[in-house]
């Protein structure tokens, strides 16, 4: 049974609030094993309108399960998603599709998420012909084309075939693709991940834009904290399926409060001269245990270098510590941990 | 005597549209203990160029010509069976991804027995007991059963280990890792780094660390050789490429990073992409791309060294470029 967690906010006005994730469990059944696999075991997190809600964690943490749940892609075990004043996760059949325009998502393959027999005009102008009316063929190509423009590609790139792109372009599309019936939530799931750095750096600022411009909100999932607090404005780091902390990216990277997010800061490597680069916490040892199998009482406990009894009985809740920070853990108040030095 | 020394290295590939010229005029050293880093994005080259290294080429479709000296001895004018000895023995390579590198359809401790053997004239036993050893030399916990297990039932920090292991075994001098570390989590990546630094301090061992990760190198490397299409075009100290770089493509690597001081800015990023094997540009070939680019780039562009530093930049001098550390601290 899991815990209840409390909701970390976006904003004290709820009308300011576009997605609020309650309580999610997503279980996956293994073959052969009675108990599911808890991918998600109780997460619960706001993301304000036009805003960056960022989310890392490592391999198992349940961050990809996060996504797919909020987009309807996979079945919720229990707990609520609500865009708005909708709960997408009671929503079904034509109600469900209807709601699908308003969260749209791009994914980490720029390769496999195009059909390689379409051209960039006929998959951009795919979700227009499903969600955006009647439309003239000129109409089309027009609306086409203003996507186009918005991701920083033009008409010499509408007859061109996925095979034709560098990866980074391909990309470029899939945001298009996912912007054409102008959602209010973007999720992007390891969008960036792989791309060569310099390409990297131009969807990250593209993704910036769109914020900016288009007021989007943006559900942003990765595996790297350099990028995701580059972009977010609030970070959740997730460990085994459940939210370690919660809190701005600026003071999540400074002033760390969990002693993942400290490990995590620890172990990203930094691309600065040896003479800039600020004292670290150690690293920690070991690998992340396997989601089928957490440990008892904290999920981290048995890799945290600041664990003591309690840790192993008591499964910490995530609670508020000041005004804008979340975090599980016990010993929250009483640790002072390394961030980094910007 | 550098353990490793490529000298104007040059790799022709076969390819449907003919032969192209994949690797151009590659000079490095590693010596004993040191790591050294090749940087580069997709389609620079880095990769070919650890496969010219270790002989795993195809021969009839592919072309190395200069120099690849380990330990003073000429590696490219050996037969195809004294290089296999040579491989596993005296240069071992360790690649991205552990799970396709190993068979998934024998045990761990088969496998690194395997190795030891075809390099060595020792009973199984001894083979199996050396096995053990170089796993708990590696950081593997509880080697003994780990030995028993099949690569499908380690996790990615554990076949990464055992893939370090098995290229150590036979206490080669000279490791080529590309990409040790790009499948793994931030923090058994952490872990892996500090595995490779203890191995220059304790064995000797020296690396040619190959990565499109400048943090990886920043925390790893003491020299860094960045490759751009083909060729090396600036090769310094660690520090003196981040601190201040002379080629305007690592200046570029270096401002496309996030960086905490910079939240929420628009990043740097370099216009266009990586010119095809096919399609090099005439001089520089990084021209196309270079926001400082002028008419003399256009002409070929021949390594300029000032001590211990090259750079292919005929505007080294004039250019000043931004680095990783904000102007003010510099």
């Amino acid at each position: 049974m899991s815990t209840p967690q409390t909701t970390p906010t976006a904003s004290s006005d709820p009308t300011a609030v576009l997605l609020s994730v309650e309580h999610l469990a997503v279980q996956y059944k293994l073959p052969g094993q009675s108990e599911p696999l808890r991918a998600v075991d109780g997460v619960s997190f706001e993301i304000g309108v036009g805003d960056v809600f960022g989310l890392i964690g490592e391999s198992g943490s349940g961050k990809s399960s996060v996504a797919k749940a909020v987009m309807r892609l996979t079945p919720i075990s229990s707990g609520s998603v609500s865009l708005g004043t909708t709960r997408l996760d009671q929503l079904k059949g034509k109600d469900l599709r209807r709601s699908r325009r308003r969260v749209q998502m791009v994914f980490q393959d720029p390769h496999e998420s195009l059909d390689p027999r379409m051209t960039v005009l006929q998959a951009v102008a795919e979700p227009l012909k499903l969600g955006a009316g009647r439309l003239t063929r000129t109409e089309l190509r027009a609306r086409v084309l203003d996507l186009l423009h918005r991701v920083g590609l033009d008409e010499t790139h509408l007859d061109r075939k996925p095979h034709a792109m560098s990866g980074g372009q391909k990309q470029r599309v899939n945001i298009a693709r996912a912007l054409a019936l102008e959602p209010e939530l973007l999720v992007c799931d390891e969008a960036v991940s792989a791309l060569d750095v310099s390409i990297q750096a131009g969807i990250i600022n593209l993704l910036l834009g769109l914020q900016r411009d288009l007021g989007i909100s943006i559900l942003f999932i990765s595996h790297d904290l350099g990028v995701v607090s580059h972009l977010a404005d609030r970070v959740g780091v997730m460990y085994l399926g459940r939210l370690a902390e919660v809190a701005p990216a600026e003071s999540l990277t400074a002033r760390p409060r969990h002693p993942y997010t400290e490990a995590l800061l620890a172990a990203e490597p930094e691309a600065r001269p040896s003479t800039h680069r600020a004292p670290r916490a150690p690293t920690v040892s070991g690998d992340v245990p396997s989601a089928a199998n957490p440990p008892s009482g904290c999920r981290f406990r048995t890799r945290c270098p600041y664990v003591v009894e309690r840790c192993a009985e008591e499964e910490p809740v995530l609670r508020r510590i000041d005004d804008y920070t979340w975090v599980a853990c016990h010993r929250a108040e009483a640790l002072t941990l390394t961030g980094r030095r910007s | 005597m550098a353990a490793l020394e490529l000298r104007n290295l040059d790799v022709h590939l076969q390819t449907l549209d003919g032969e192209v010229q994949a690797v151009r005029d590659v000079s490095l050293s590693v010596a004993e203990g040191e790591i050294v880093g090749l940087v580069g994005e997709s389609g620079s080259g880095k990769s070919v160029t650890s496969l010219a290294i270790m002989g795993l080429l195809t021969p009839g479709l592919s072309r190395t010509t200069g120099s690849v000296l380990l330990n003073g001895r000429e590696l490219l004018t050996l037969s195809p069976s004294e290089r296999a000895s040579a491989r596993g023995r005296e240069i071992s390579m360790i690649f991205q991804e552990p799970m396709t590198a190993l068979d998934p359809l024998f045990r761990v401790g088969d496998q690194i027995s395997e190795t030891i053997r075809a390099h060595q004239k020792v009973s199984r036993r001894a083979a199996a007991e050396r096995a053990h050893q170089i796993l708990t030399d590696v950081g593997i916990p509880d080697a003994a059963s780990r030995l028993r297990a099949y690569p499908h039932q380690l996790s990615g920090g554990m076949r990464q280990r055992v893939m370090i292991a098995m290229a150590l075994v036979c206490e080669p001098s000279v490791l080529i890792a590309d990409e040790p570390t790009t499948a793994l989590d931030v923090t058994v990546q952490a872990q892996i780094l500090q595995l490779l630094h203890r191995l220059g301090r304790e064995h000797g061992t020296a690396v040619l660390l190959i990565t499109h990760d400048l943090g990886v190198v920043a925390e790893t490397c003491s020299r860094i050789h960045t490759m751009y299409a083909g060729e090396i075009v600036e090769q310094c100290s660690v520090d003196q490429a981040l601190a201040d770089p002379k080629h305007p493509y690592t200046s570029g690597l270096i401002q496309a990073i996030p960086r905490s001081d910079m939240r929420r800015q628009p990043l740097f990023s370099i216009p266009g992409r990586v010119p095809a094997l096919t399609a090099m540009p005439p001089g520089c070939r990084f021209q196309p791309r270079c926001a400082h680019a002028r008419d003399e780039c256009l002409l070929p562009q021949p390594e300029i060294r000032t001590g211990d530093r090259g750079v292919r930049c005929c505007r080294q001098d004039e250019l000043t470029l931004t680095g990783a550390v904000p102007q003010e601290q510099r």
